[in-house]
Order: structure tokens, then sequence, then C-alpha cells
């Protein structure tokens, strides 16, 4: 009986933390796609994908084994508490092998959350990064300046293209089709850019109740993943003690099983027979 | 639906590759290489006078519309591209025809001036390396 139990101990404690082969992808939408949607749009897409993936299959399924597995490890807990001798040994047995199974579980599910977490973080980054590059370059307060000469420039040569029309100017005068077409194509353009700015499709993203840029959008977006990886390596901190606990035990059941339940040693006897013979010849 | 919505994106997509491959300085483009071509026509020896007239008559037509197109193009601001500020900070040398118009000097003229090219300048020059 003692056998069989260390080898199934030796073996569990250097499986302990074996795990199946299961296909855990997840291929999120390319950073080109996701440039074009709306900002509050982008995380909306990047969780459907999400959880259409093998990846979240397989999460889910992780957490209901987990579930399963914790009624399982209480029950058995309880009946240690009942049972005594070979049985409560087998029983303990039991359940530092459901525990370990748990652990295993518990850590192939941290390590999907962190790579599910980590994708996330680096599609953020490298959509912020696009939306950066494909956005102007020039900071706000240098675009204003710029839209002011523009204007400046515009008013001077309306001025000037006024002024010539009155004195008949014949360059002037004649405006080709093109630039007719032109002019009236950029009034449209500029009904189609109000539409555009108004449409409910492509209102700000909010955070908070306050309306924010695509960029502040997306940098929020990425402090988040950043806050939960640090949380992920908490959780990865306790799951190791936890797995600690879990070898501890093991061992413990292992030094009862080949020592009894009295971790002392048998003390040794310092009665000496020349001591004790002392008297016969004293 | 799903349909509509794939077809929905892939024009979204198209419009979108479409905006991105055309350049955004394309009128300024334009202005400029017409510009250098109407400048370049003031030094060209090998046409007569009435050539000439009539070239830069063209040329000058080409140029106001061009001026007209560069300052109401949108597209231009939304580059980011520094020529585009140095273009519309220079309105004098930009705007070449409207800005001589405005000040009822001829083009070439009003270019040299610009660029500091004066009749004192030129008569005061020195032949040699620079």
């Amino acid at each position: 009986m003692k056998a069989p139990h260390l080898l199934k101990i030796s073996a569990l404690s250097l499986a302990m933390f074996g795990s199946q082969v299961f296909a855990t992808d997840w291929q999120p939408a390319s950073t080109d796609q996701l440039v074009q949607l709306p900002a509050n749009i982008i995380e909306h897409r990047i969780e459907q994908d999400f959880q259409t993936s093998p990846m979240a299959t397989r999460m889910s399924q992780l957490e209901q084994q987990l579930r399963d597995k914790a009624v399982v490890i209480g029950d058995l807990a309880a009946q240690v508490e009942q049972l005594e001798g070979e049985a409560k040994q087998a029983a303990e047995f039991e359940l530092i092998n459901e525990k370990s199974t748990y652990l295993d579980l518990m850590e192939e599910n941290h390590t999907l959350r962190m790579q599910s977490t980590i994708k996330r973080r680096d599609l953020y980054n490298k959509v912020l990064n696009s939306v950066r590059s494909q956005s102007n370059q020039l900071p706000p307060a240098d675009v204003v300046e710029l839209q002011r000469v523009r204007q400046d420039a515009e008013a001077r040569m309306e001025q000037t293209i006024a002024r010539m029309t009155q004195t008949n100017n014949n360059l002037f005068g004649n405006r080709s089709a093109q630039d007719e077409q032109f002019a009236n194509n950029v009034s449209l353009i500029e009904q189609g850019e109000q539409a555009i700015r108004n449409h409910p499709a492509n209102q700000s993203p909010i955070i908070n109740g306050e309306s924010v840029t695509t960029e502040d959008y997306l940098r929020s977006l990425l402090i988040d993943s950043g806050k939960e990886l640090a949380i992920l390596d908490q959780e990865a901190l306790l799951l190791s003690q936890m797995a600690t606990l879990v070898a501890l035990d093991a061992d413990n059941l292992k030094y009862t099983i080949s020592y009894g339940d009295n971790p002392q040693p048998n003390a040794r006897s310092t009665d000496s027979t020349v001591t004790r013979s002392a008297s016969l010849f004293f | 639906m799903k349909k509509f919505t794939h077809a929905a994106a892939t024009l979204c997509l198209a419009l979108s590759a479409t905006s991105v491959l055309a350049n955004p300085l394309f009128s300024l483009d334009n202005l400029e290489r017409e510009r250098a071509a109407y400048l370049k026509s003031h030094v060209n020896p090998d046409l007569t006078s009435e050539q000439l007239e009539l070239q830069r008559t063209r040329l000058q037509t080409n140029l106001i519309d061009l001026e007209r197109m560069v300052i109401r193009d949108q597209r231009l601001l939304n580059s980011g591209d520094p020529r585009v500020t140095r273009a519309l900070a220079a309105y004098d040398t930009t705007f070449l025809i409207h800005s001589a118009a405005e000040k009822d000097a001829n083009p070439f003229a009003h270019w040299l001036a610009q660029v500091n090219v004066t009749q004192a300048a030129i008569r005061n020059s020195e032949k040699g390396v620079r």
C-alpha cells in the first residue's frame, strides 16, 4: 500500500505543472482594418474577434473545469476531516492530486489570460502608432496657426480677384470650367465633412463622461491593459505560492506514510550498559 | 445583413486605400511645376515674342486656377507637410500671379523682387566662383 502511494506522489511532484496542449490561438484583426474604425468601435471589434477565437473557447472551458474542480476539492477536504488511518491518507492523497490538477488548470488559464492581454496591449500600441502616423503630425497649435495663415491668404486673394474683376481684367475675369467645378466641389466637400462630423457613428469616444480624441482613447486602453498585466503578475506570484503549498502537502504526506504521524524520531537510549553494570562491581 | 456589412467594409477600405494612395500635395506640386515653367519662359531664347506672349498668357491663366485650387485644398493642411507651411507663409511667391496683380506689378518682375534680384544687385554682381 505504501510503495504505490510513494510512487504516485513522486510522479505527482514531477508532473505538478505538466499541461495538455490545446489549440488556443487568437488572431486579432489587422492594424490596418482597426485604424479605419471609429475609436469607440475598435475595442468592441477586438473583443468580438477574441470571443470567437479558440483561445477564448479554451479559457471558458478552463473556467468551467476550475469551478467543477473547486467543488470536488471542497468535498474531499471535508472527507479528510472525518476519516482516520489509511482511509484518511488515501483521501489526503486524492486531495493533493485534485489540488495539483486544479493548479495545472489555473496555470493554463493564467497563461492564456497573460497572452491575450499582451496581444491586446501590442495591438492597441500598433493602432495608436498607426493613428499617429496617419493623423496630422503638426502640434494642434501649429494647425490652428496654419489655418489662420490660409484664411488670411484666401481673404487677400479674394480681394485681388474682386478688384481685378471690377477692372475687367481678362485673365482674372474668365474663370475656367475646372476652376468653377473645383470651387463648387469645395463647398460640397465642406457640407460632406460637416455631415460626417455630426454623424452618430462618428461621435468622439467618451471616457468618464468626457469626450476624448481617438489618440486619448487608445492611450487609455493601453493604460488599462498595462494595469491588467500588473494584476496578472501578482496572480502569478499567488499561483506559485499555492503550488509550493501543494508540494509541501505532498512531501508531508510522503513522510507521514513513511514514518508515521509522529515527526520526532524515537529517542535513543542514553542508558549505557557500562553505567548499568557499574553497580555490579562497586 | 452580413453580406451588406462585408460590402460596406470593402467599400470603406477601397475608398480609404484610394485616399491613402493619393498624393495630398498634388495641387501644390502642380502649382510649383507650372510656376517654374512660367519663370523659365522668360529666359527662353528660342521663342519669338508672339509665341512668348501666347505661352505666358496660357501659363498665367493656368497659374491663376492652380493658385485658387491650392488655397482651397484642405488636403494640404491635413498633410502636415512642412512644405505646405512654407508655401502658405510665402504668399507673394506661392501665389505669384495674384500677389503681382495686387501690387499692379509684372509677375516676373515681382518674382525677381521677392527673391532680391534687383537691377542694382545685378549691376553690383561679379563673376566668380561662390
